[in-house]
């Protein structure tokens, strides 16, 4: 019982730590970007890093997403007769969703885990220390970019893979039911609307988000062991699915009430 | 922070001629981390244009304090003073503002993997607008003469063995021409002859660019050899202090035992003796 409790302690404790630091590292993060403390070089180069490279896993996931989505829906909604909808329903799921969601899932697996390693392996080689002794903020060299990388292509490649999920859907439509591209397509301009899709685009900003912030302050906050840099990764990584799928809840009743 | 309020006038020093003022001051400097107690009460000075060595046993706070030195840590009692200003109340934009007068070659390079040699040597003056691009470059070839490192712009750091790293992470240390250069254990790892060689190059950089030298090394040959002062460490409190010929005369067993690599316990006797 008291081992049981020792042990709920220390998570709780952990679990406070984690929170005040990723706290205090955006407020930090934002204070330099309000400062205009950004480096249009590297901030470009983690674009490329964050953006860029996690276009064809991102791809592969939701063409792969939208056809076995649509492969289920075509199925029922041919039963209940509403087959002229299904182009809809899996344009609607993957704006509210799957799009931003399943993105940022992929991404921070990717980038998130890369972020904790390049960081995490800096610390424990001291080149932190000595960007501080060359009169470097560490957050405004590092974390700025790959907070705006991740603020600012996180979004577009959600709106990348709605698209993507939709035309998968069409292709196993199209293979299950013989659906025209007029019957499926048709159906979404007049019923999905624009907020929709926006409001999953804001949904993308914020995981973009943690994604930066939680995996920059497990690299920077790595103990100094090699085996550390290998923890602050895996940490890294899940603790971005917890906390998207967390931020995913609230987003969705925010803003899709 | 310390609970008193102590300056440079007011504390007691090391006599010193009273024309020299230090660059460099620690005062009753104390440092605790994780509740284990890693430093305790050092004081001393560091005057310009000397090189100061600070030894000790592996353990014995040589690292930490000089990350006090450098703000990459504050002490927990004490302060530490460069060019009379109290480093220990300043905030992170103030201590980079004398940082830019500091420079330091950390114990394994610390080096930016991700940049070539050249860009790790001009990281520190990347965004300098007033220095033109052609200057930068310039001075990067000087400072790997210097360091006898020609050649080696465009290599990575990967690609340089211990020594060649320990002479690029000097260079760097060097670009911004600074007053004071902290080196930490910078022969360690080195074969005797690459150790020498660096060694001899720290001392080459203070003589002709006039720089102060603050050098934590236990390798006591070579630190003697070069240091025109040396405080040794012994379990985070200071055991001597003085010329290195007062380390060699000293008898303090631990100073003894530690410049004369006199070892203590079973099979010790087969080391030896300098």
């Amino acid at each position: 019982m008291v081992s049981a409790l020792a042990a709920l302690g220390s998570y709780t404790l952990r679990a406070l730590a984690f929170f005040g630091e990723t706290s205090e590292l955006h407020l930090r993060t934002l204070v330099h970007v309000s400062r205009g403390g950004i480096e249009l070089r590297p901030t470009l180069v983690q674009m490329a890093r964050v953006g860029v490279s996690s276009l064809p896993i991102v791809a592969v996931t939701m063409l792969f997403s939208g056809m076995v989505f649509a492969y289920h829906v075509a199925d029922q909604a041919e039963t209940l007769g509403a087959s002229q909808y299904v182009g809809w329903a899996v344009a609607e799921t993957m704006a509210r969703e799957l799009g931003p969601a399943l993105t940022a899932i992929v991404v921070a697996a990717r980038a998130g885990s890369a972020m904790a390693a390049e960081l995490g392996t800096m610390k424990v080689t001291e080149q932190i220390d000595a960007l501080r002794t060359m009169a470097t903020d560490p957050v405004q060299y590092l974390v700025v970019p790959r907070y705006l990388a991740a603020l600012l292509t996180v979004p577009m490649l959600a709106l990348i893979a709605d698209a993507i999920g939709v035309a998968g859907g069409y292709i196993m439509a199209h293979e299950t039911t013989g659906m025209t591209s007029a019957q499926y397509f048709g159906s979404i301009p007049g019923n999905l609307a624009e907020w929709t899709v926006a409001a999953g685009v804001i949904k993308a900003v914020f995981f973009g988000i943690i994604i930066a912030v939680v995996g920059c302050q497990q690299g920077l906050y790595t103990q100094k062991a090699s085996e550390e840099v290998g923890k602050a990764t895996t940490r890294a990584v899940v603790y971005c699915i917890m906390l998207i799928y967390a931020a995913n809840l609230v987003l969705t009743i925010v803003l899709l009430p | 922070m310390s609970g008193t309020e102590l300056s440079v006038a007011d504390v007691e020093r090391v006599p010193q001629p009273p024309e020299r003022q230090p660059l460099l001051s620690v005062r009753q400097a104390s440092h605790t981390i994780d509740g284990q107690q890693i430093l305790e009460g050092i004081s001393f000075d560091v005057y310009p244009g000397e090189i100061f060595g600070i030894m000790g046993m592996s353990g014995s706070g040589k690292t930490t304090l000089l990350r006090l030195l450098i703000g990459l840590e504050r002490p927990t009692v004490g302060r530490v003073f460069f060019r009379g200003e109290d480093m220990t109340v300043l905030d992170e934009d103030g201590l980079n503002r004398v940082r830019k007068s500091m420079g330091m070659c950390f114990q394994y390079s610390a080096l930016f993997d991700s940049m070539t040699v050249a860009q790790n040597i001009a990281f520190a003056v990347r965004n300098r607008r007033d220095l033109p691009r052609a200057d930068v470059e310039r001075r990067v070839h000087e400072l790997l003469d210097v360091v006898e490192m020609e050649g080696t712009e465009n290599r990575m750091p990967a690609d340089l063995s211990g020594g060649m790293k320990k002479r690029v992470g000097i260079a760097r240390a060097l670009m911004e021409e600074p007053a004071l250069v902290l080196y930490d254990e910078p022969s360690s790892g080195l074969d005797p002859v690459m150790a020498c060689n660096i060694t001899g190059l720290i001392k080459r950089v203070s003589e002709d660019r006039g720089s102060t030298a603050v050098v934590v090394s236990h390798d006591v040959l070579h630190l003697l050899a070069i240091a025109n002062r040396v405080l040794m460490l012994h379990e985070g409190r200071e055991v001597l202090q003085g010329t290195p010929d007062d380390m060699r005369a000293s008898e303090i067993p631990i100073v003894h035992r530690f410049v004369h690599g006199v070892g203590t316990g079973p099979g010790t006797e087969f080391c030896p003796a300098r």
